[in-house]
């Protein structure tokens, strides 16, 4: 099993590279250095700033600098915002942004299974039609497009719920929304992905073996048929993190929720180069790590892989 | 080859034939734009604005909170949207094609490096590198295209490879060779005219997704830049404006929850239709 | 009635069990009247070719049936009855009292589960036994079925372990509630040939002991070395039934006769050798009217082709339905 995990950890560290230096090239070889916006300064001012970045020394070399200030968690100085780091502003808006990402990500587990699983066990009947439908509106119809109506219904017409903001952070009636806007395109994929597999799942001849060792309906799925329904939905998880991060930028931008995804837009309209360059490279190693733990898990619920 | 029937199945596809019908559809009143419309698109009615659908004197959907014609503006998004998600699809097809065709092709250790990249490429977040990539470069409609066209490559060249590494056991392949064709001539000539049919499915599945990302960048107000506008830019005013003018939102999100469903069937049916399991 | 002597230990008494499929093209009748009964450590080989409905029968006596099938007639098992059982006393029967033994060990073990897991599920489930005293019980149902190493096997997976290994862990989960009655169906047919016969000679120590095994299978030979009886079907029917050795020392139903013919026999291998029955297996959907094997009978006659014959007593405890049986011919 150790071998296994540390296998699949180096794996994951040339994509961490790849990521890092994709930044990196953007960043350096683009036309229009973050310098060129238009200002007029004095080539002595303009020479002065260079050399501070470090932007006078060779390519190869602000590269090298640049690894190291990564691997000591230090993303640069925000271009636009004086009085913090984008290490500071990372820091500052990750944990709300966790908290959105991780609460949407539970919710379209639970409910993408259960919908999933649902539709399967009542195949091809009306309640089967509803989930397909509804798995469908949920790809059709973009969190752009999804989050400023559930506002317009739940916040400003029924009054419900808090059309925006955070709260105090503790508020869950200020979370719903935001959280439900997040999920729902992730609900509709695990939906239509388990509904699948949990099908091909009920056809297998294991699931006949365990009815005829008499066991309920109820062991029969939770113990048989899940654990091999759930598999694609793991290997999903990958995408689905990719989703959320995605999403959470427009959430965050609809609902006017602080966190990284709001920080992240406002940089990329005031082309803040260092701030979003780091917010790229912070969620992309999320992701990579992410994806670690799927991969991991998916040995662990799948045996014929971790023990191959 | 069960290309034909695989054709003529999709055809006996109600769902699939939906699908291709609103396509065209959308795609007559994006073409025609212009002359279905009553007014400029960017002319501004100071008499109405935010006005609500006005079917006498020709502002279908109503006005926007600058008292200017959404249905025109709709129409004009659509010219937008279809745009870039062919323009994009176009390039990842270019790319995606050399790129799938030349690893299939070389095989061995290429192949595998080359695989690797995009097995690496496709676990990346892409709508981040599309947005660092037009803070760089500015925010121009070709390079909105060009960007998400640079980044949504990946599955076409791992259908494109797939297909060239059968292909290339094919006798005609052999003959070429044995003739001495050289292996730019062999891809250029003999794999790339026969990677057609796989690659217009995955063009139909690529489209979607560049119009979607088209949208999410417009709405986030770091795409298309006025006085242009898409469907995505409709939505973000929309949202910003839905308490007074609703109607701002939903007519240009329906216009892409549309395409996307008609994309969707239609994609769903040439797979069906493709590779018939049931 | 000489013939049965264990009338007291009988374990399972089927009678005219009639098993229908409700289906878009219509109703297909895949087991049509079959009767038989069983008494404590005996074994029955139910023969025939590919969809006879010899499995289905094994199926309807386990009540494994999909939703549009429709079972009519009478399975009596330890006394009671099994049609129309509501689900959750069936579920409390099966498993535990009798058992089913799959033909394919590849696909009939979950691949996400340890071996522990899926025999003690059983004993949890159905004895309410902890996971320790299920794990020993289990530990001893792995040494019953010869298995080498059994503390090791319980930790693996299925795909860990051999065929043969595999087709032991599935009879040892049929075993491990001692069952009165063992339903097996095609046990060996998936499995290498010397295996085959380590498996089979597994499934004689279980009817020592007391087990009545029913034994679908299409090798005659796997019969001839483990049966007492035997029943041939064909088209959903018994066509030939006794004790195995007189129906196959002395087939009277034509297509016994040319199952029989079909086998290689070591006696004869100069001969031209198999001969297999001509002509295909019957349509479900489309019977012949009269006697369903009437197309391929090298017998058959004109009222074989207008009246289906009854399975009647012949002598020697053997039952045969053929209107040529015992040359009286047509109507009996």
């Amino acid at each position: 099993m150790l071998s296994i995990l540390l296998k699949r950890f180096f794996g994951a560290i040339p994509t961490l590279f790849v990521i890092i230096t994709l930044t990196f090239l953007m960043m350096r070889l683009t036309p229009g250095g973050p310098f060129d916006t238009g200002r007029v300064v004095s080539p002595e001012v303009q020479a002065n700033l260079m050399r501070a970045y470090h932007l006078d020394e060779p390519l190869f070399s602000q590269y090298l600098r640049y690894l190291g200030d990564l691997a000591r968690g230090d993303f640069g100085p925000s271009f636009t915002s004086k009085d913090f780091s984008v290490t500071q502003l990372i820091r500052q808006g990750f944990p709300v942004s966790l908290q959105l990402g991780l609460s949407a990500m539970a919710m379209a587990l639970v409910v993408g299974l259960g919908l999933g699983t649902f539709g399967a066990l009542h195949r091809n009947r009306p309640s089967d039609h509803a989930v397909i439908v509804f798995a469908m509106v949920g790809i059709i119809v973009p969190s752009f497009v999804m989050a400023p109506i559930l506002t317009l219904v739940f916040g400003v017409t029924l009054h419900w719920l808090p059309a925006g903001g955070w709260g105090d952070g503790h508020q869950l009636s200020y979370k719903i929304l935001p959280v439900v806007a997040l999920a729902l395109p992730r609900i509709s994929s695990i939906a239509r992905l388990s509904r699948s597999s949990m099908i091909e799942a009920l056809e297998q001849p294991f699931i006949r073996t365990a009815y005829a060792k008499g066991l309920p309906r109820r062991l029969v799925l939770f113990r048989h048929a899940m654990r091999a329904a759930i598999l694609p939905v793991v290997s999903y998880l990958g995408p689905a993190t990719a989703g959320i991060i995605t999403g959470s930028i427009v959430v965050e931008q609809v609902f006017s929720i602080p966190g990284i995804g709001r920080y992240f837009v406002d940089a990329a309209l005031n082309r803040d180069y260092t701030l979003v360059a780091g917010v790229v490279v912070f969620y992309g190693c999320i992701i990579v790590l992410f994806n670690l733990i799927v991969d991991i898990l998916y040995g662990v619920l799948d045996p014929r892989v971790s023990r191959r | 080859m069960t290309a034909d029937s695989g054709w003529r199945r999709l055809l006996r596809n109600p769902m699939a034939m939906a699908g291709l019908t609103v396509l065209g559809l959308i795609l007559l009143l994006a073409l025609f734009g212009p002359f279905l419309a009553a007014h400029e698109i960017d002319e501004v009615f100071w008499d109405r604005i935010g006005a609500p659908p006005d079917f006498a004197a020709g502002f279908y959907f109503g006005t926007d909170a600058n008292g200017r014609d959404l249905f025109a503006r709709t129409l004009a998004g659509a010219r937008v949207s279809l745009l870039v998600g062919t323009a994009a699809s176009l390039i990842s097809l270019v790319i995606g094609v050399t790129y799938g065709a030349i690893a299939g092709y070389l095989g061995g250790r290429i192949d595998a490096v080359m695989m690797r990249i995009v097995d690496i490429l496709y676990s990346l977040p892409f709508v981040f590198f599309v947005i660092l990539l037009t803070v760089y470069v500015g925010r121009s409609l070709s390079t909105i295209f060009i960007t998400i066209g640079a980044v949504i490559w990946l599955d076409m060249a791992r259908i494109v490879r797939g297909q060239t590494l059968s292909l290339k056991q094919r006798e005609f392949i052999e003959a070429a060779r044995a003739f001495g064709a050289t292996d730019r001539r062999i891809i250029l000539r003999h794999i790339i005219p026969n990677l057609w049919g796989p690659v217009i499915i995955s063009m139909l599945l690529v489209i979607p997704d560049a119009i979607l990302t088209e949208s999410f960048l417009s709405f986030l107000g770091l795409g298309v830049q006025e006085p242009n506008t898409s469907w995505g830019v409709l939505i973000g005013d929309g949202a910003q404006n839905m308490m007074e003018t609703p109607w701002m939102l939903l007519f240009p999100g329906a216009f892409l929850a549309l395409t996307l469903l008609a994309f969707n069937f239609l994609g769903d049916g040439l797979r069906d239709a493709m590779d018939p399991k049931e | 009635m000489e013939a049965e002597p264990r009338q007291d230990r009988i374990v399972l008494n089927v009678s005219n069990l009639t098993t229908r499929f409700l289906t878009p093209r219509g109703t297909v009748t895949a087991v049509d009247g079959v009767s038989f009964s069983l008494a404590a450590g005996e074994t029955l080989g139910i023969v025939g070719e590919s969809g006879c409905g010899k499995s289905q029968t094994l199926f309807s006596i386990m009540g494994l049936l999909p939703s549009n099938a429709r079972v009519g007639g009478s399975i009596g098992f330890e006394g009671q009855e099994l049609i129309g059982l509501p689900p959750g006393e069936m579920n409390r029967l099966r498993g535990i009292r009798l058992a089913l033994v799959f033909q394919d060990p590849m696909t009939a073990l979950n691949p996400y589960l340890t071996v522990e897991r899926q025999l003690c599920e059983v004993l949890e489930y159905h004895k309410g036994l902890s996971r320790a005293d299920a794990r020993a019980e289990a530990l001893e149902a792995l040494r019953r079925v010869h298995m080498p190493e059994p503390e090791r096997q319980l930790r693996r997976y299925p795909h860990e372990l051999s065929g043969g290994m595999r087709q032991r862990v599935v009879i040892a989960m049929a075993m491990i509630g001692k069952p009165a009655l063992l339903l097996a169906d095609e046990p060996t047919t998936a499995l290498d040939v010397t295996i085959q016969a380590e498996i089979l000679d597994l499934l004689a120590e279980q009817s020592d002991s007391g087990t009545a095994i029913v034994l679908v299978t299409h090798d005659l030979g796997v019969v001839a070395r483990l049966c007492d009886r035997v029943a041939v079907m064909y088209a959903g029917r018994v066509v030939e039934q006794g004790p195995t050795r007189a129906v196959f020392h002395a087939p009277r139903h034509p297509y016994t006769q040319g199952l029989l013919a079909a086998l290689p026999r070591l006696d004869d291998l100069a001969s031209a050798g198999r001969k297999p029955i001509e002509g295909q297996p019957p349509d479900l959907l489309a019977l012949p009217p009269g006697c369903a094997f009437s197309p391929r009978c090298p017998l058959a006659d004109g009222p074989c082709r207008e009246m289906s014959p009854e399975l009647l007593s012949r002598d020697g405890g053997c039952a045969v339905a053929c209107h040529h049986a015992d040359g009286r011919g047509g109507v009996s």
